[in-house]
């Protein structure tokens, strides 16, 4: 076996969430080793920091690098999260949650949104909300880890965090320096590439610092300032599919209890999230510049904000799309530099850490191969288009025509994997799955029973059960799930329960 | 919903793939549909290239159509199988030990498979408790204490596919169906429906949905429908001989340059499979099978199962578990109406992505430089040039990585120690593999090899077990009548 020279130095260009997130991924997989790792931003250099909304696979990132829960949710003002809910979206007045967890359970092998739809078909008018734990906890502002034992009805979910992305980069922050690696404070003039490779050699600074290493981590932002100021790999441009392309942003006092859960509201050329954090509200508007200006955007977010506003609204701009490589000769893009897609379902964060987990998996030797290169993009490509399609679905699977936008996405000619889902669905319930995406058939069903599309028939399996028989079957699950939640604690007193309290000292 | 509901299914043809997808439709057809079961053939020759090892899977699978491990073993030859033991593959000393296996561990976050690829070839085989056992010639039933070195082995049957067929047969006569014993003489068709089946006896069968488990002959598939995706055509040939004792757990298949030969021993005798080119002569009831597949294995209202959708050589499992999967997807796509056609779309696309991906397992056996210069080994080769495995074969011995795609029959163990076993060595070390202390690495793993040593030498040779196993599940039957 042949071993080239292992890397011995990497250098992480931007230290918002995705810089830190690498940077303590990396800082706690070499701490034993002599590899140099720095970290370079510039503090006049503003972060993104708006991901604030996290998937469960978060916890596996923290759990990986030995993060105490409690530890971190204090120290980035983290609350705990079940789903979304998503308002006004099927039709306005319309209102479900997307839970972190399955719905019922299997009747003979048979999914249980089938029993659901047979039920439904027959008259019951019981939203698939009520068969899942999480959402009906959600909504009763409820909260608890899950159970251990997995025959409990408390154990059948998943959950996030709601959290200060510029806590938590922080955080990080101190973790990774920690764990030796070099944070150094400047702002990149310049960049010095090999003549023969192409490959970054060293970053030049405005104090004339020059940073050199054999491997460079490109977390700065929308700018790509290696992947694509330097390399110029290229974008691929998805705004056919996803046309919003611009975000206000502005934080508010929370009113009221503080939720479970994120909300993402459907407006008239985009929609609005609202982000319950311990110490504030993060809110903001996503829209298309084709179908509203800037001011109107602002107006409408802020007519929509419940508590007083803690800062000035704060605008954005993106395109929807990913670089055409992920890795190119020695530089990988992590985060926005990779590409962006809208935060409809709290994907940016998640990106960043399946950027990580590739790079661990496929990390390099100075060799470069370029088979490494190829699975990497292949890898982090099929991540970004499936979540894509995931996406798109939320604005087609819609009666609203009641603006320009949804006119437009209701005349919209879709994919055709997507449009081979919906047809699946509504003939007979069926979700067509696959195996590596982070949207799996539970995630689907949430958005199409969610948004009235609704299957005509369900699996005829099910016709070896009477509707007596399942409705009995549905209503002692429903009672089981009501019970439990009674049980359950309030969201923040189990926060504070658990010592997670921002301003406590654990 | 556009059509008429369902209200009758026929399943026409013989042997395994016919009684199998009966006792499966027996427990989750509803009442409602008329389930109509045609056997054109008691004992179907063809079911030899099935193989005859059921792997892991069909514990569940049995489980869901009520057959119990003690009915299997007590109605049938059946065996337990810790794998198969593959012999001078290819080359002679090629060998290994295709394990049924666990996930592999996880060390310090680096998958122990990047850690032992710097090893000598048999590391990775003295790793898993299946391996050592099955080569031992030992058994006992894996453990459910997840701390226990035995609880990472997986196991199948050794089976006859004829007995297994009889037995799935009375399974499936729990339910009320009409069994016809028949021919078929024509089939009738409107436009891609076909309305009915003329049987040998006279009677006609009328359905709304075909299951064509008819074999390789694929009898209700239309004429000019898109021609199968198929290559090569290999003969192959059955012998029994019912005085073999019963030995070691496991499978054996041992190349040649002709082909190769596959035993395994039940209590009911041992059974022998000689695959070669078409060019060798293999006496006795030889059978020729083209490799490949239907291009589409639903049309109109029939869809082609086991051997009627596709055919691999049995050197491996994958045409077991093709059968399976196939049956599997039949029953979550069984249609809502006589408009079949987004099932059908559905179906296919499953059903191709599952025979690609049993192939390229297949197929991975051939993709070595030294193959004999004979033309079974030489045509076999042909589809070395498949991207999806070429692929597979580019990460792997570029760095030990592993390449996954959706729902593969064969997973990521299978893929470990199939390209170990062919004698694979990754090009580069694993640079998070190589960061880790040599001497801790070795230290973990001289202790996991002890663990299992210590256990396989407690465990009792699989004759002596499976007399013991058999005579405890006749007192116990006998004593609960």
């Amino acid at each position: 076996m042949n071993v080239p020279a292992p890397i011995k130095s990497i250098c992480i260009l931007g230290g918002g969430t995705a810089g830190w997130m690498t940077a303590a991924a990396l800082a706690f997989k070499f701490q034993n080793s002599d590899i140099d790792i720095t970290l370079v931003e510039s503090e006049q250099i503003g972060t993104v920091g708006v991901g604030e909304a996290t998937l469960p696979h978060i916890r596996f990132f923290n759990q990986t690098i030995g993060i105490d829960e409690a530890e971190f949710m204090r120290a980035t003002n983290a609350t705990f999260k079940l789903g979304i809910e998503f308002c006004d979206w099927g039709r306005l007045g319309d209102h479900y949650i997307h839970p972190f967890g399955e719905f019922g359970q299997p009747v003979d092998g048979v999914d249980f949104h089938h029993v659901w739809n047979r039920l439904r078909r027959a008259g019951s008018n019981t939203p698939l909300d009520d068969f899942s734990y999480p959402i009906v906890a959600a909504r009763n502002g409820k909260f608890h880890h899950p159970a251990t034992d997995l025959f409990k009805i408390e154990s059948t979910f998943g959950y996030a965090y709601q959290f200060d992305s510029i806590l938590y980069a922080k955080f990080l922050r101190k973790f990774a320096e920690e764990r030796g690696i070099i944070r150094i404070e400047g702002k990149v003039v310049d960049t010095t590439q090999d003549a023969n490779t192409g490959h970054v050699t060293s970053l030049t600074l405005e104090s004339g610092e020059t940073v050199s290493a054999e491997l460079f981590i490109d977390c700065s932002g929308f700018r790509g300032l290696l992947i694509e100021q330097c390399l110029e790999t290229g974008y691929q441009d998805w705004s056919e599919w996803l046309p919003c392309n611009r975000a206000v942003a502005v934080p508010s006092a929370t009113v009221g209890a503080i939720p479970p859960y994120t909300r993402a509201t459907a407006r008239t050329a985009g929609w609005q999230w609202r982000i319950p954090l311990q110490h504030r509200t993060g809110n903001g508007h996503v829209y298309c510049s084709e179908f509203i200006s800037d001011n109107e955007a602002t107006a409408q977010l802020l007519s929509h904000v419940e508590g007083d506003l803690l800062a000035d609204p704060k605008q954005l701009y993106f395109k929807t799309g990913r670089r055409n490589l992920f890795w190119n000769k020695n530089v990988i893009s992590i985060g926005l530099s990779a590409g962006f897609l809208e935060p409809l379902e709290s994907t940016s964060i998640h990106f960043i850490q399946e950027g990580i987990t590739a790079l661990l998996e496929l990390f390099p030797d100075t060799s470069f191969a370029q088979s490494d290169k190829d699975e990497y993009n292949e890898k982090m490509a099929l991540n970004f288009e499936r979540v894509r399609d995931f996406l798109l679905l939320h604005y087609v699977a819609t009666e609203r025509d009641d603006s320009a936008m949804w006119r437009h996405f209701r005349s919209l000619t879709l994919p055709g994997s997507l449009q081979d889902k919906i047809n699946a669905w509504t003939h007979r319930g069926h979700v067509p799955s696959y195996e590596f995406s982070v949207f799996l058939p539970p995630s689907w069903i949430a958005v199409f029973a969610g948004q009235r599309i609704l299957p005509n028939a369900e699996d005829p399996r099910l016709g070896r059960t009477s509707e007596d028989g399942l409705r009995g079957d549905t209503q002692q699950l429903r009672s089981a799930i009501d019970a439990a939640v009674s049980r359950a604690p309030g969201h923040m007193d189990y926060v504070k329960s658990i010592g997670a309290l921002a301003g406590t000292a654990g | 919903m556009d059509g008429a509901p369902l209200t009758s299914v026929a399943l026409c043809g013989s042997g395994l793939a016919l009684w199998m997808s009966a006792a499966a439709f027996s427990k989750s057809l509803p009442n409602s549909v008329q389930m109509t079961v045609v056997d054109t053939d008691p004992n179907p020759a063809s079911d030899m290239f099935y193989g005859h090892v059921l792997p892991p899977q069909f514990y569940d699978f049995h489980l869901s159509i009520d057959l119990s491990e003690p009915e299997l073993l007590l109605n049938t030859g059946s065996t337990f199988v810790f794998g198969t033991q593959m012999q001078n593959w290819a080359q002679p000393g090629r060998s290994w030990v295709q394990a049924f296996h666990q996930p592999l561990p996880v060390w310090e976050g680096v998958p122990l498979m990047k850690l032992i690829q710097q090893h000598p070839h048999a590391t990775l085989q003295s790793t898993l408790i299946s391996a050592q056992a099955a080569k031992t010639g030992v058994f006992a039933h894996p453990s459910e204490d997840p701390e226990h070195p035995l609880s990472r082995a997986e196991y199948g049957y050794a089976i006859n596919p004829a007995e297994l067929s009889r037995l799935y047969k009375a399974v499936a006569m729990r339910r009320n169906l009409q069994l016809i014993s028949a021919q078929i003489e024509t089939v009738t068709r409107k436009d891609d429906t076909v309305t009915s089946l003329t049987l040998t006896d006279g009677q006609r069968v009328e359905a709304d949905l075909f299951i064509d488990c008819t074999g390789p002959s694929a009898v209700l598939r239309a004429k000019g429908l898109a021609p199968a995706n198929k290559s090569r055509s290999v003969t192959a040939k059955l012998s029994r001989n019912a005085d073999t004792p019963l030995g070691a757990p496991v499978q054996r298949v041992s190349g040649s340059d002709a082909g190769w030969r596959s035993d395994v021993v039940l209590r009911s005798g041992a059974l022998r499979l000689t695959v070669a080119d078409t060019s060798s002569e293999l006496d006795g009831n030889a059978a020729s099978f083209q490799i490949g597949r239907a291009e589409k294995a639903w049309h109109g209202n029939t869809i082609a199962i086991g051997h009627a959708a596709s055919i691999l050589e049995p050197f491996t499992v994958a045409p077991m578990k093709l059968l399976l999967r196939d049956i599997e997807r039949v029953q979550s796509l069984l249609p809502v109406s006589s408009d079949m056609r987004i099932e059908a779309q559905e179906y296919n696309r499953a059903a191709r992505n599952d025979y690609d991906h049993a192939s390229l397992f297949n197929q991975a056996h051939f993709a070595v430089p030294d193959l004999p210069d004979t033309p079974y080994w030489q045509t076999a080769a042909v589809k070395n040039d498949a991207p999806k495995l070429v692929r597979k074969l580019t990460q792997y011995n570029g760095r030990g990585y592993l390449v996954e795609y959706d729902n593969e029959p064969f997973d990521a163990v299978d893929w470990a120690v199939l390209h170990d076993g062919m004698g694979r060595t990754p090009h580069r070390a694993d640079p998070l593999a190589a960061a880790i202390d040599p001497e801790t690495v070795q230290s973990c793993l001289d202790t996991l090899r002890k663990n299992i040593k210590a256990v396989v030498e407690r465990m009792p040779p699989h004759p002596i077990y499976m007399s013991k196993f058999i005579a405890y599940l006749h007192r116990k039957y006998s004593r609960n009548g």
